[in-house]
């Protein structure tokens, strides 16, 4: 099923002499890493052993631009693979909005660098596609961002801003500002890596608030303060100049105000921690009552549950309505009665990068002596 | 798995960050070539190329291996070129944007920095690096091929510029230039001169002009200077706007840089001055046009005479006679509201002329508007540049 999803956006573009053997797949599914590439599949495997190192791919299979390609302009720049017999493209640059694109598969050619294949029906196969305008629904912004709470503590580490679309490689921080009460930006606030810390759907940027200045007693602590002071308000804008991976523009500027609450210099303390336990043959959620607000995404992926009676772990969904610090689980399937255990992985964090094994403004424990694989667990009977 | 990975990058920067933030001089070391924006070109005469990253502050100096030395003595020459690199880049060519060219001095191959950013060029205050960051280096062949350079896979050192600009200083909100950081100008021209290479930028110094030299290969040789200059179209001094276009040259037997400014102040500065002193005056010989941003300029040798051709966005094409610079003893330092005194211009009958770059004896390369409205790459022949 999962598969047929996956295959059936893809546009399959028979080819114009309707040759059931040789076919032209271009992904043009925006939100898929592979989109803009192009993939050959011959009615034979390409046997990858038999590809001289020599071989001009760029003379076999061309991508080019506008309807027909034009004498004396060259195809587009890209990189060619055999995969599993298929010859791939992928373009350098992606493809744009508005613009119709050719793909030439010169038959001849590739008859005469590959001479070990059978041979095809025609000399040359064509087939051309068309990249869609880009609606104004269709534009990226961001759908959400983390931290929700609008008060968070003054030693903070991240941000994470969730887009609608995959973002471009440019460097976010040029469109970053953190404004302070007096509508000033605040200087060297952020970690400023220059293709940002992205998910590998390039959805998610995870902002680093500069950990340097957030703990104390070191150099840029002392020298520059902390970035985000108590009781103030601030404001976190992204300008609408940010360019999704289209180089099309976000919808619109987006804002985060926040006021900032005392910091917390304390490790997480599982003792702390409340269970509320659901009954036997539901699918209500388990409350789990946490002493303070965790890394939200790091909450989703740290927190586990175990059936006991075959030490699985279940499988369900990690939820988190933004009010208080009530994590809930939902099973997949009803909880049966039994044992069971929540396991919190040693590297969970709260805001401020408190785990349970250490606190953040801590000196940092020499040699690794953090076990960072270990795991705590609450056990529960239900 | 992945996500694990990710945890680890995230972890591990955390962690190394904190301890490079408190040793913020330490340069990190980069093993691959990523560069924020193309801001400007330039080759040494062996080969290196280096590159201008305003967005990152930062100059590259790359090894690009072509040792062999081309025969052809003409020019590539290519009509449509930005039809042509829309085609290699998979963009439309009302987008693509040239943002600076240069020559490999030994295999004749032209480098262009190239972005998507053409369309919103709406006015004559802009520049190429004030609408997009250049991000694609293309390479035409003598034979006319064209590709896009894998600049990833090269080898490189790199040296960062003191202090550029900061990236949240905006021109004003209400203007042509509105949104646009003035970081894109930290960089504005590279020059390069018996192993010296001369940056022209703006820096975050209360005089914001700044000329910085580096030794090359880099050492920790390197000198900071803040510029100013009397404009005498304007009738103030200048410390704000960047040189636009320069060139290193020997005027009256001493090394100095002939320089141009937007509304177009032609400026000499002594180089001897850079090495020592914190703050330059330059001396203002010639006032040439306003609303005028000089493109490039190139030293050339006419009938054994010496030249200078400078490209423009709304001047002409223009030689300067260097007997004429020479001759220009005192800066102009009185008020004048015309924009046409001092040094002596010849107007050259070849409109459309932007990029300009030392091709060989006989030829300079350019980029040509052609009347259809498509870019050309042009050779113009120095035996006709007077």
């Amino acid at each position: 099923m999962s598969v047929l999803r996956l295959i059936l956006p893809l546009l399959i573009l028979c080819l114009a002499a309707c040759s059931h053997h040789v076919q032209i797949d271009f992904n043009d599914q925006t939100f898929n890493q592979n989109y803009g590439t192009v993939k050959l599949n011959l009615p034979f495997d390409i046997d990858e052993t038999a590809v001289p190192s020599t071989v001009k791919w760029g003379e076999i299979l061309m991508l080019h631009v506008g309807k027909t390609p034009k004498e004396g302009y060259p195809a587009v720049s890209g990189k060619y693979l055999v995969d599993q017999g298929n010859l791939i493209f992928k373009p350098r640059f992606p493809p744009v909005p508005e613009q119709s694109y050719t793909v030439v598969f010169n038959a001849k050619q590739f008859a005469k660098q590959l001479p070990n294949h059978p041979t095809l029906a025609k000399l040359t196969y064509q087939t051309g596609f068309y990249i869609e305008p880009v609606e104004f629904e269709k534009i990226a912004s961001v759908t959400a961002s983390l931290p929700f709470a609008d008060k968070v503590p003054a030693n903070l580490l991240r941000f994470y801003l969730y887009f609608s679309h995959p973002m471009s490689l440019d460097n976010p921080y040029n469109y970053l500002t953190l404004l302070d009460e007096n509508h000033q930006p605040v200087k060297d606030a952020f970690v400023e890596l220059q293709q940002g810390l992205w998910d590998q759907k390039r959805t998610r940027l995870t902002v680093l608030i500069h950990p340097g200045r957030i703990k104390r007693g070191v150099g840029p602590n002392i020298k520059l303060g902390n970035v985000l002071k108590q009781n103030q308000r601030y404001r976190l804008i992204l300008n609408k100049g940010f360019k999704d991976y289209r180089a099309v523009q976000m919808k619109n500027d987006f804002h985060k105000d926040f006021v900032v609450t005392e910091p917390i210099y304390k490790k997480l303390d599982l003792t702390q921690w409340t269970l509320y336990l659901p009954e036997p043959d539901s699918f209500t959620p388990l409350r789990i009552n946490v002493e303070r607000t965790l890394d939200p995404v790091l909450a989703h992926r740290m927190i586990t549950l175990m059936d006991m009676s075959d030490h699985s772990i279940i499988a369900g969904k990690m939820s988190f309505n933004g009010v208080g610090n009530d994590y809930f689980f939902t099973p997949n399937q009803k909880w049966k009665s039994g044992t069971y255990r929540v396991q919190v992985e040693n590297k969970l964090e709260d805001l401020a990068g408190n785990t349970l094994a250490w606190s953040f403004d801590e000196a940092m424990p020499q040699n690794n002596k953090i076990d960072h694989n270990r795991r705590h667990s609450i056990p529960f009977s239900l | 798995m992945p996500l694990n990975t990710h945890l680890k990058t995230m972890l591990f920067a955390i962690l190394t960050l904190t301890s490079v933030m408190a040793n913020s001089n330490e340069n990190i070391t980069k093993n691959k070539l990523e560069l924020s924006s193309i801001s400007a070109l330039e080759f040494s005469p062996e080969g290196t190329l280096f590159i201008g990253d305003s967005i990152q502050g930062e100059i590259f100096a790359v090894q690009m291996n072509e040792t062999k030395a081309s025969k052809d003595l003409t020019p590539p020459s290519i009509d449509d070129l930005e039809g042509k690199i829309a085609a290699l880049i998979g963009a439309k060519t009302s987008d693509v944007l040239i943002h600076d060219l240069a020559v490999h001095p030994i295999s004749k191959n032209v480098y262009l920095a190239i972005s998507t950013g053409r369309a919103n060029w709406n006015n004559r205050w802009h520049t190429p690096n004030m609408l997009a960051n250049a991000s694609v280096l293309v390479r035409i062949k003598p034979n006319n091929t064209i590709e896009a350079v894998d600049i990833e896979t090269f080898t490189f050192t790199s040296t960062k510029i003191s202090n550029p600009i900061g990236i949240k200083k905006q021109y004003p909100q209400k203007g042509p230039r509105a949104g646009v950081s003035r970081r894109v100008n930290a960089i504005t021209e590279l020059a390069y001169k018996n192993h010296k290479l001369y940056v022209a930028g703006l820096s975050n110094e209360e005089f914001a002009s700044s000329m910085w030299t580096f030794s090359y290969p880099f050492t920790d040789h390197k000198t900071a200077t803040t510029l100013e200059i009397f404009h005498g179209a304007h009738n103030r001094n200048e410390t704000h706007a960047p040189v636009r276009t320069f060139l290193p040259y020997t005027l009256n037997g001493k090394e100095q840089l002939l320089a141009a400014y937007l509304c177009t102040p032609i400026v000499t500065i002594d180089i001897d001055l850079l090495n020592d002193t914190k703050h330059v005056i330059g001396k203002t010989i010639g006032e040439i046009g306003s609303a005028n941003i000089p493109i490039d300029m190139v030293a050339y040798k006419h009938n054994g005479q010496d030249k200078i051709l400078m490209s423009n966005t709304q001047m002409p094409l223009m030689t300067f006679n260097v007997k004429d610079i020479e001759s220009i003893k005192k800066s102009l330092s009185t008020a004048d509201d015309v924009y046409n005194l001092g040094l002596k211009y010849e107007a050259m009958p070849r409109g459309g002329i932007q990029q300009i770059d030392d091709f060989n004896d006989k030829y300079v390369i350019s980029t040509k508007r052609m009347g259809g409205g498509s870019l050309s790459l042009w050779a113009l022949k120095k035996s006709w540049l007077y």
